[in-house]
């Protein structure tokens, strides 16, 4: 299918730069995975919005900018609507060497890859949608996923705890039991991080896991920063008894990969990535955990 | 007969395993040695017969010991979108 055909009614007609009319003057500053991502063009109602939703997250200055994403304008009549009943949201990706096209419900962005780190995301209205919906949520994800593996981390598709100061981390696709895992720890009074998404980061001689604010089925409730020692990534498998199992170097890393969303289906970054998760999994215990669905698995990781 | 790697699969060797990725739906698989070099040899323009006769003298067995594996083992490949018909 040619790109942007499913939600676009011009495809032909996608930003070839990142040009047009902004929303707004308004900025802000949001601080993920340890580094300071620009929103600006915003309306005052978008960045009213992005403040309550981001919170703590959000500063009004900022040193150092890792990317920046600006919102520009776009018609009503640019967009498509829903693909078909039952459709599970998706994004429609054109991956090039140096910068990604993306398509979705109601956006399409651009997003210039290094050395620049700018993005565009062309919206239709200049109300709080675009947060309230998730499509600003979604690009974040996206920026975030594509500038951790260009600084040496990984986006990882997981529900992280900590426990006794260390990060844990249980990856897996869908379904894998994240966030039953994610409730279980929440019951037993320890620090859930995100039951969906965990940056990776290398710093000072050590993985270390950055609290992000891109939840699952569990929500979140409170969106503030956190960075915790990596103590290890556990590959969910539901099973009847729990169980903790070694995963060889491929498995461990083709297992990593599948987790990394986003920017393992580029065919650029295979080795780059492959990289990264080779990197990590020569550093870091990365086992198979068998999980039976109650908080006894504990006694695998920590006995 | 004669296959060749889907266009949109990756793979690389790691250590003596082989990661294989389905980069149009990001899942990826990890074959132990034997299965790397089967999809190696077969990506590489080698026949199934060819496969067979190479992979026979590389484990120093009779190509019959391994035929019948390799052809499964290819079939697998087939099944799970990684190859297709065709030569590379």
């Amino acid at each position: 299918m040619t790109f942007g055909t499913q939600f676009l009614t011009y495809p032909e007609l996608f930003p070839a730069r990142l040009a047009g009319e902004s929303w707004g003057s308004q900025s802000l500053y949001l601080r993920l995975a340890g580094a300071d991502y620009a929103l600006t063009g915003l309306s005052e109602i978008q960045q009213a919005a992005i403040s309550v939703r981001f919170g703590a997250l959000c500063r009004a200055t900022a040193t150092d900018v890792a990317a920046e994403l600006h919102l520009y304008q776009a018609e009503a009549e640019d967009f498509l609507g829903i693909p078909y009943p039952g459709w599970a949201y998706s994004l429609d990706c054109d991956y090039q060497p140096q910068h990604l096209r993306l398509a979705g419900l109601g956006l399409m962005a651009r997003l210039e890859l290094a050395p620049t780190w700018r993005g565009g995301l062309w919206v239709p209205t200049a109300d709080a949608q675009m947060v309230a919906d998730g499509t600003l949520e979604n690009i974040l994800r996206v920026l975030v996923a594509y500038r951790l593996l260009a600084q040496g981390g990984l986006l990882l598709h997981s529900a992280g705890t900590v426990r006794d100061g260390a990060a844990y981390i249980f990856f897996g696709h869908s379904g894998a039991g994240k966030s039953t895992i994610s409730r279980l720890n929440l019951s037993a009074g320890l620090t859930v991080l995100s039951d969906d998404m965990n940056a990776l980061v290398w710093r000072a001689g050590q993985w270390w896991v950055e609290k992000l604010p891109f939840a699952g089925d569990l929500g979140q409730n409170a969106v503030d920063a956190g960075c915790y020692p990596l103590h290890g990534l556990y590959r969910l498998v539901k099973a009847p008894h729990h169980a903790l199992h070694p995963l060889l170097p491929a498995r461990a890393t083709a297992s990593l990969l599948a987790c990394a969303p986003y920017v393992n289906q580029n065919p650029h970054l295979l080795d780059s990535l492959l990289i990264e998760a080779n990197r990590i999994v020569t550093g870091v215990t990365v086992a198979q955990l068998e999980f039976a669905l109650d908080s006894g698995f504990w006694r695998c990781l920590v006995e | 007969m004669s296959y060749r790697k889907v266009s949109s699969v990756r793979y690389r060797r790691l250590l003596d395993e082989g990661i294989v990725i389905q980069q149009a739906a990001g899942e990826v698989l990890a074959l132990n040695a034997t299965g790397l070099r089967v999809l190696e040899l077969l990506d590489t323009g080698h026949s199934l017969e060819a496969t067979v006769a190479q992979l026979a003298a590389e484990y120093d067995v009779l190509p019959a010991t391994v035929a019948a594996d390799v052809r499964a083992y290819a079939a697998e490949l087939q099944a799970a979108g990684i190859l297709e018909p065709g030569t590379p």
